[in-house]
């Protein structure tokens, strides 16, 4: 078995070199497994944008695809705007997300573990929930907010559909990430610290700035580049209020050529295949950022304490209780109004309010089952991939074994590719590959596919996360003789009880309302509300396939708040 | 003229009797044709219900699931898998195929994937499909006859029968008739400048089935879509509802393209189509805009394939394709069967009677491709503030 990279337990060299064999046979199974999984349908999108052949035609190859994509799509400038607009979005968003997580674990803030919880319910909800809300009431001719300030002060100060219109609307969306990421383990980080610095005479934010955050640096780093590799994936928002002005993105030219009648795959895979060469420099750079120092912050002597911020703290929670309602309130009434209104949006009809839609939702014969293979694919998703990607993470943070970047490389490729060039690329590989092959068409295939969704998220959490944890527990279990397993199912994970229920209610939520990355592998046997939701969409039903969302957005708001009273009970504890 | 003379007498008996003797022959050849076909179908069927299944690819206007439902309550034996999509569905057939699988029976959507799959070989007749009297018998079809889309005449069934629309919306709070429009040179008229809406819709980046229309019409063409883009200052907007939306509230009085307008009146909001029959170039037939049934070589359940495909082009499954096209989907579709109710039908999809509509043949979307998108995208530059 291997051992963690702990210097207590000095081992015979027989010993040694089996538990090194069995570390090398468990790695070569992992990257074998992951790099399959995951490299081989990235391989087959690469290979395919340097094929020219039009849709039927033999292969053949060359740049074509390529020099296409750059010179008549415009790629070059969608390229620019999604960096652009990356970078402005985090600018705010980073920084002010940190600031929630800190005051949210480290402070005597009421009400602050509600407050976290109303960040996980935004995050389960859909942008594009958020994004007609948004339009509703910041559209520069009719917006809500608008006419009430025309009518107020004769002036409408605010139009949607801008480049700061975009960034305001995932600013509000975007924080919960933050604040779900970085809250548990800001809240795991031992007091000790932060009462030596306040001893010392620095005062609250000095000893934030110059303790809190450099210890939190891993995970503070990890949470950075998680949104920055995700800046590819980001669609409807910009179609929607991008469109009207002239704002292209990376990701709506990808999904545009994708979906040409016939499909310019080869261009898609081409301008898919850059992202490629921007993580080849971007997974260095974070090994690099949190590799080299000792971040660890829970020892056996944790101590946990809130700051008391006096009367601030009443300040602070109606301004967190503001950007909750923001983040929770416009996405949810956006939806339900999109439901129980006649036209969402529009309150001067004859009739404004019908439960029409709702009977119309209710009566579909199609939701039961959609509902029972949603339920399967992300139950075995949350239960599965807790226990692999902490596994994972575990051998690349506490192993010295051979391989440990090429996994860690290969944990961040999926959260850069677009779903429909995913979906793809996994078409492909279950289809050319015997062992899938019969499997095709089943509910086990988008288990597996689903599994990719937020695999780069789920690893890199657990990795930031283990480098906090101190490895004094875990060398007391393997020297009383626990041995790795014993250690790691026994020590590690009721430690990571907190950050394993987050990875379980990430991987459900992702399961079931992934989309694009599944849509080519499902049937009408197979489908889950996420693709029944599209498939209403399509349908003219537009109204039920929001109620169908509300209906993901319930599952996993229920399974969130069993696996926070579960997280609760492990884990730990926060004062 | 005496009966004993001339034709009269037995020459008359003569034809008389050899005139009944034929009917006799041809009412036992279509007894027994009849009787053969009745058979034939019997077999079919039962061979059909063996199979149990039947899979079909395409759009809302196959896998829709109030179509299915219909033809599961008729067929409760034969279950119906569907994978429903749009343009990345050929994807998927070529990815299978290329593996071996050949899953698919049916499958139905606009003539451009059924003109992919057809040019890589992968269609297998139609013709050989249809059995049951009501759908081979051609006089009940457009024009007394079954249109194909394909050069050989038997592959890409054409079933429906939409003529081209205005594709134009009003506010009818703001205008209140379009009259001064006969064509559609006249939006280009200075008076619309500014005051045009666009729905560039096209799943994903294809090219509208209206613009390949406009583009391909000699009395239209590429110089009415380049003026139109690049004289009017267009408000284009990307997304279906939202264009609407837009119409409604007033932001343009004139809307070329919007989608669901008869919905949106349906639901109160303030505005109309405009009629195709006040456009002198529009109404043409057969193109993009109409959906076929095509059958898949290797198919997997030869015997459920042929009963889907009668049940869905005989009356009762067009009925129901029609009706749920127009009502649930909102989508003015009028099926090529002539002898179906078309009161179910949108005022767009109608068609008039008497009026002789140009039946085109496929038009080439890859052509108009580049050239629409690039005339969208530098509109849509054009429009920023």
């Amino acid at each position: 078995m291997p051992q963690p990279d702990s210097p207590a337990a000095p081992a015979a060299p027989r010993a040694r070199i089996t538990a090194l064999n069995w570390g090398l046979y468990l790695m070569i199974v992992l990257i074998g497994f992951m790099g399959f999984y995951i490299l081989y349908p990235l391989a087959l999108i690469l290979i395919n944008s340097f094929n020219v052949a039009t849709i039927g035609e033999p292969t053949r190859w060359g740049f074509g695809a390529w020099t296409e994509a750059f010179t008549e799509y415009g790629a070059g400038e969608a390229l620019w705007n999604t960096i652009h607009l990356t970078v402005v979005r985090q600018a705010i968003v980073f920084p002010l997300g940190v600031f929630l997580a800190w005051v949210l674990s480290r402070t005597n803030i009421p009400f602050a573990r509600g407050f976290e919880f109303l960040f996980w319910i935004s995050f389960m909800l859909p942008s594009v929930a958020s994004t007609y809300g948004w339009m509703l009431l910041l559209d520069p001719d009719y917006g809500l907010v608008n006419t009430w300030f025309d009518n107020l002060l004769g002036v409408m100060p605010f139009d949607i559909y801008s480049f700061w219109g975009i960034v305001w609307v995932h600013t509000v969306a975007g924080l919960d990430t933050k604040v779900m990421l970085l809250t548990p383990a800001f809240r795991r980080m031992d007091a000790a610290m932060e009462e030596a610095s306040l001893l010392c005479g620095a005062g609250t934010l000095r000893t934030m700035f110059r303790v809190t955050l450099p210890v939190m640096t891993p995970i503070l780093v990890v949470v950075l580049l998680l949104s920055l590799v995700r800046l590819f994936e980001s669609f409807e928002t910009e179609l929607l209020l991008g469109t009207p002005w002239g704002f292209f993105v990376y990701s709506t030219m990808i999904v545009d050529l994708a979906r040409q009648d016939p499909p310019l795959t080869n261009q898609a895979a081409a301008l898919g295949s850059i992202i490629l060469v921007f993580l080849a420099v971007f997974i260095p750079l974070q090994r690099k950022l949190i590799g080299a120092r000792q971040f660890t912050t829970v020892t056996s002597h944790f101590k946990a304490k809130l700051i008391d911020m006096g009367p601030w703290k009443y300040l602070a929670a109606a301004g967190i209780g503001a950007i909750c309602f923001l983040a929770v309130g416009v996405p949810i009434l956006s939806a339900l109004g999109g439901s129980l209104m006649v036209r969402f949006g529009f309150f001067d009809l004859p009739q404004t309010w019908t439960l029409e839609y709702w009977r119309v939702a209710l009566n579909d014969p199609r939701l039961m089952l959609a509902l029972q293979n949603t339920l399967i694919i992300a139950v075995v998703s949350a239960v599965v991939g807790p226990i692999l990607f902490s596994l994972i993470a575990y051998i690349i943070v506490r192993t010295r074994l051979p391989g440990r970047s090429v996994l860690d490389s290969i944990c961040w490729l999926p959260s850069a590719v677009p779903g429909v060039l995913a979906g793809l690329g996994l078409l492909w590989m279950f289809l050319g590959t015997p062992f899938f092959r019969p499997l095709y068409g089943t509910l086990f295939l988008l288990i597996i596919a689903s599994m990719m969704g937020g695999i780069t998220l789920a690893t890199q959490v657990l990795k930031a996360n283990f480098i906090q944890l101190g490895k004094e527990l875990e060398e007391a279990s393997l020297t009383s003789g626990a041995g790795f397993w014993g250690t790691y199912f026994r020590i590690v994970l009721p430690l990571m009880g907190q950050t394993m229920a987050l990875i379980a209610v990430l991987k459900f939520l992702f399961a079931a309302r992934t989309a694009s990355s599944v849509i080519l592998l499902a049937t009408s046997e197979t489908r889950t509300l996420a693709l029944l939701a599209l498939d209403q969409i399509a349908g003219g039903y537009r109204e039920p396939a929001s109620i169908t969302v509300l209906f993901i957005v319930l599952l996993t708001t229920g399974v969130a708040l069993v696996a926070r009273s579960f997280g609760l009970k492990v884990g730990i504890q926060g004062a | 003229m005496s009966p004993r003379n001339g034709l009269g007498g037995p020459a008359v008996r003569y034809v008389r009797s050899g005139v009944l003797a034929l009917f006799g022959v041809l009412a036992l050849a279509s007894y027994g044709l009849a009787a053969d076909a009745g058979a034939k179908w019997e077999k079919t069927l039962a061979a059909a219900q063996a199979e149990g299944q039947v899979n079909i690819y395409g759009g809302d206007e196959i896998t829709h699931h109030e179509i299915l439902g219909a033809f599961q309550k008729r067929y409760p034996k034969i279950k119906v898998v569907s994978v429903s999509g749009h343009s990345e569905l050929i994807q998927r057939m070529i990815a299978e195929r290329r593996a071996k699988k050949y899953l698919v029976d049916l499958f139905s959507y606009g003539p451009n994937a059924a003109r992919t799959a057809y040019i890589l070989d992968y269609l297998a007749p139609v013709k050989p499909l249809l059995m049951l009297p009501e759908v081979t018998d051609q006089s009940k079809w457009y024009k007394g006859q079954h249109f194909y889309r394909d050069p050989d005449g038997k592959y890409i069934f054409l079933y429906e029968g939409t003529p081209g629309t205005a594709s134009m919306a009003y506010n009818s709070k703001l205008l209140t008739s379009l009259k001064g429009i006969d064509s559609f040179w006249d939006i280009l008229d200075p008076k619309w400048k500014g005051k045009l809406g666009f729905y560039s819709y096209g799943r994903g980046g294809s090219v509208p089935t209206p613009m390949l229309q406009l583009y391909y019409n000699p009395d239209v063409g590429p110089k009415f879509l380049e003026r139109l883009f690049t004289k009017m200052d267009l408000t284009i907007s990307r997304d279906r509802r939202q264009a609407t939306n837009w119409l409604a509230r007033g932001k343009y009085p004139l809307c070329f393209m919007c989608r669901d307008v008869e919905k949106a009146q349906k639901q109160g909001l303030p505005v109309k189509t405009y009629p195709a029959e006040n456009i002198k170039e529009a109404g043409a037939m057969g193109s993009g805009n109409s959906s076929v049934l095509a059958h898949l070589k290797g198919a997997p359940h030869p015997n459920a394939a042929a009963v889907f495909a009668n049940w869905f082009l005989s009356r009762e499954g067009q009925s129901t394709w029609q009706r749920v096209m127009n009502q649930v989907v909102v989508e003015p579709s009028n099926s090529m069967r002539t002898d179906i109710s078309k009161d179910d039908v949108l005022t767009d999809g109608k068609r008039v009677e008497g009026k002789k509509y140009p039946m085109l043949g496929f038009l080439d979307p890859r052509p108009v491709s580049k050239f629409y998108w690039k005339l969208v995208k530098e509109a849509t530059k054009r429009q920023k503030k």
